[in-house]
């Protein structure tokens, strides 16, 4: 029965895959030509960076595999949480889950199939992007067969792994949802993400594991060991990290040892969710099922009875879309982490303390928040702006044959979503400066170019949002996991790399002046101008997929 | 054939199905009526497993529904109002892969297939993706999935949604054959003509509670008009 499953939803995968190909070419060149790009870029700029830490900076190739371990795990966070949400839509609030629940099939066998339909759909881009990122690690060591095992045993159980994590956390949360709230639950789920993250950065402090591993010069490349907090040992991606570092050094019994525990943690991880399924999915179901009932029958009643007599304004598109964001708890709640983690993020920024001697490592420090500032902005753009469009396919008959322009309706979905990401680029790139004492100058151009990626982004992203509109598509999560919301991703990654380059050139002589000469702000205005371009792409675009015939 | 023992639901301090008992037998043709948002697809949602009762009982064939919901599904169809088909693949596609999870043989299922889609008057189409259908006809090949491993218990939710006169009249014509072949069939419809034309009993919902239950004939008299009259009087 699960194998029928399986087979089903492959070839449904290939179907779809085929069609998309042979009905919309020029979007799929379009796609496969971003995702070579990408997948360039990430080589490169993996190979580059490796070289650069391990030849120009020296490192240490101990020191290179724990930083390693510490965006290893930072990756595991991001999927095991993609994968809440991911999992929460594909196999508990869908159409398809209803189905197949009607039809004699085990429940495990129902929730095994969904969770490989949403580790499927949801890991495309992750494992484009750790197939280039490895290649450029490999490109580095020139060692394609450590690059293959990598993938193979450490890289993918990890990522599955994540997944699992993913799972578990929901099947556990809606286990525990009828006794206490959905909300109380997120929120104990948002705190522990929030917590951990926190912990392990503060434990894997990487310019206090810098000079704890420069004590042991000229030593570095062995293996400091003794340096790791014992915690370390839990995290699935520190083994991942130390099978590229054992493989790398020769110790093949130690990379063999990494693999295998990586392995392990994967097959045990898996085993105990289908144990969990086999146990408690089908009660889950049932629970994730009352709620979605028990929202449906919680505001019954006259709204216009008492004191309510007088009738209510009508509401605007602007309002009925944040209406429907925040009462929608995958929004609500996904936005929540990531607003958490901008504020951990944030906190981290004005507490580091940076001192580099090097004009070109402190420009590259910089730059490299600045990226990471804009990666959040990119995010969020993604999560959010990116299904705004798609979303109205099930209201586009109501906007077609109502005397609404479809401009209008555009300017009520982007302007918000630019004014609150600017806000928050701004933000950050206030604080982007604060590790760096006395170099105050810069807070003007962290603040001008945050703001300026807060226009440029969402705007990026809506253009796909048109492109690729999809109007069958009633899920949020889904629809910004989809081709075209990777497609966006990609794009907008491309932008933040450009942009990241000019901040380096702009900021470079600044920090060589040692602050004296003022950061040059003439690529603001250049960013500022592009932002406007794409905002009005974007509307011409959007207006565009609004008038397609229904 | 289905029993339901003091049915109840709540969410929260909301009762959707208020205490709600009865007993199909095989070979009925059970009509349950009632007006919008009454307690019908909660009902119907608790029977085909899809939400657990607060409170109370389903057994479908004697299995108790929510304990071991597997074993129940093997004699039951659900077709709901708004149902699932996977636009990608063709209906034929479809339909076998719905043997399959009734765990049907080859040759059992296309036996089936062959008879089913000629009595809904799918066949023609069944290589044709599901996307292309119109409403009326994914409705016919929902209907034949439904009827595929011949079922002892058939659930549908508003059955006639989409269905071009024609489609109406087979619809009605196979419901009789089923129920006559000792299959049960419990409908919720808002055409009192329907219920009138194939219903054997009738079960009336009205905020959450079972205001009446009956035969047709003791409900309706001779006429349709007759049974407008009462149902608007039970559910007023």
């Amino acid at each position: 029965m699960l194998r029928e499953l399986v087979k089903t939803k492959l070839r449904l995968l290939y179907l779809e895959g085929g069609e998309r190909v042979s009905r919309h070419l020029s979007r799929s060149l379009f796609s496969v030509v971003t995702f070579a790009i990408f997948a360039y870029l990430t080589f490169t700029v993996i190979k580059f960076a490796t070289t650069y830490l391990v030849v120009q900076a020296r490192v240490g190739l101990f020191l290179y595999h724990r930083l390693l371990a510490l965006a290893l795990f930072v990756f595991f966070a991001i999927i095991s949480i993609a994968n809440i949400l991911v999992a929460f839509v594909t196999i508990f609030r869908n159409t398809e889950a209803e189905f197949l629940h009607t039809l004699p099939i085990k429940p495990v066998e129902i929730f095994t199939s969904k969770f490989l339909d949403s580790f499927l759909y949801s890991s495309a881009l992750m494992i484009i992007m750790i197939l280039a990122a490895v290649a450029g690690y490999a490109g580095y060591f020139k060692d394609p067969l450590v690059a293959g095992l990598g993938v193979l045993l450490s890289i993918l159980p990890l990522i599955l792994s994540a997944a699992c994590v993913g799972a578990i956390i929901l099947l556990l949360v809606l286990k525990v949802a009828h006794r206490i709230s959905i909300k109380t639950a997120a929120a104990a789920v948002t705190l522990f993400y929030a917590g951990s993250t926190y912990s392990y950065v503060m434990l894997n402090n990487p310019f206090k594991l810098f000079g704890d591993v420069m004590k042991y010069y000229p030593h570095i490349d062995r293996y400091l060991g003794v340096l790791d907090p014992k915690l370390d040992y839990l995290a699935p991606s520190f083994w991942a990290a130390n099978f590229f570092y054992f493989a790398t050094t020769g110790n093949y019994i130690g990379a063999a040892a990494s693999a295998l525990i990586v392995c392990a943690v994967a097959a045990a991880l898996f085993f105990v969710m289908i144990k969990l399924a086999d146990k408690y999915y089908e009660e889950a179901f049932w629970t994730a099922r009352h709620k979605l009932f028990e929202r449906k029958v919680k505001n019954l009643g006259d709204p216009l009875a008492g004191q309510e007599s007088r009738a209510r304004k009508p509401i605007s598109v602007l309002k009925r879309d944040f209406l429907l964001f925040i009462r929608e708890p995958s929004q609500t709640f996904h936005f929540g982490v990531l607003m958490i983690l901008i504020g951990i993020f944030l906190v981290n920024l004005f507490e580091m303390r940076i001192y580099l001697p090097d004009t070109f490592i402190i420009s590259s420090a910089f730059t490299l928040i600045y990226a990471f500032n804009s990666f959040l902005i990119v995010s969020l753009a993604v999560r959010f702006v990116y299904p705004m469009l798609s979303l109205e396919g099930e209201t586009m008959w109501l906007l077609r044959s109502s005397p609404v322009r479809l401009g209008r309706v555009f300017y009520a979905k982007l302007l918000p979503s630019v004014i609150f990401l600017s806000v928050v680029g701004a933000i950050l790139g206030f604080a982007a400066p604060s590790p760096f004492r006395n170099f105050h100058g810069l807070i003007p151009a962290g603040v001008v170019y945050g703001f300026t990626g807060g226009i440029v982004f969402p705007s990026l992203v809506m253009i796909f949002g048109g492109v690729f509109a999809d109007f069958k598509e009633k899920n949020a999560v889904r629809i910004s996991s989809s081709h075209g919301a990777t497609v966006s991703l990609l794009v907008s990654m491309g932008v933040m790399v450009i942009l990241s380059s000019i901040v380096f050139n702009q900021t470079v002589g600044y920090f060589s002046s040692k602050g004296t000469v003022p950061v040059d702000l003439t690529g603001a205005w250049v960013l500022g101008f592009i932002g406007v371009v794409f905002f009005y792409l974007a509307e011409f675009f959007t207006v565009r997929a609004l008038k397609i015939d229904m | 054939m289905l029993e339901l023992t003091s049915l109840t639901k709540k969410f929260g301090s909301f009762t959707a199905v208020d205490d709600i008992s009865m007993n199909i037998r095989a070979g009925d043709i059970y009509g349950f009526l009632g007006p919008n948002g009454a307690g019908k697809t909660t009902t119907i949602k608790m029977i085909a497993t899809l939400l657990k009762p607060t409170s109370g009982t389903v057994l479908i064939n004697g299995i108790d529904a929510h304990r071991s919901p597997e074993e129940a599904k093997k004699y039951l169809s659900y077709v709901p109002d708004q149902p699932f088909l996977y636009e990608k693949l063709s209906g034929m596609e479809f339909l076998l892969f719905v043997s399959k999870m009734y765990r049907m043989g080859e040759n059992e299922a296309a036996d089936s297939i062959r008879e089913v889609s000629d009595i809904f008057e799918v066949r023609p189409w069944l290589n044709k993706r599901i996307e292309d259908y119109s409403q009326g006809m994914r409705q016919r090949l929902v209907l034949a999935a439904a009827m595929l491993h011949k079922p002892r218990l058939i659930v549908i939710d508003e059955p006639m949604v989409g269905l071009d006169p024609r489609g109406a009249e087979t619809f009605k014509e196979q419901v009789r054959l089923v129920a006559k072949n000792g299959t049960a069939i419990f409908m919720t419809t808002h055409q009192l003509s329907l219920a009138r034309d194939v219903c054997s009993r009738i079960g009336i919902i009205n905020t959450a509670k079972l205001v009446y239950e009956g035969s047709i004939e003791e409900l309706s008299g001779d006429g349709v008009e007759r049974l407008e009259k009462r149902y608007l009087e039970l559910t007023s």
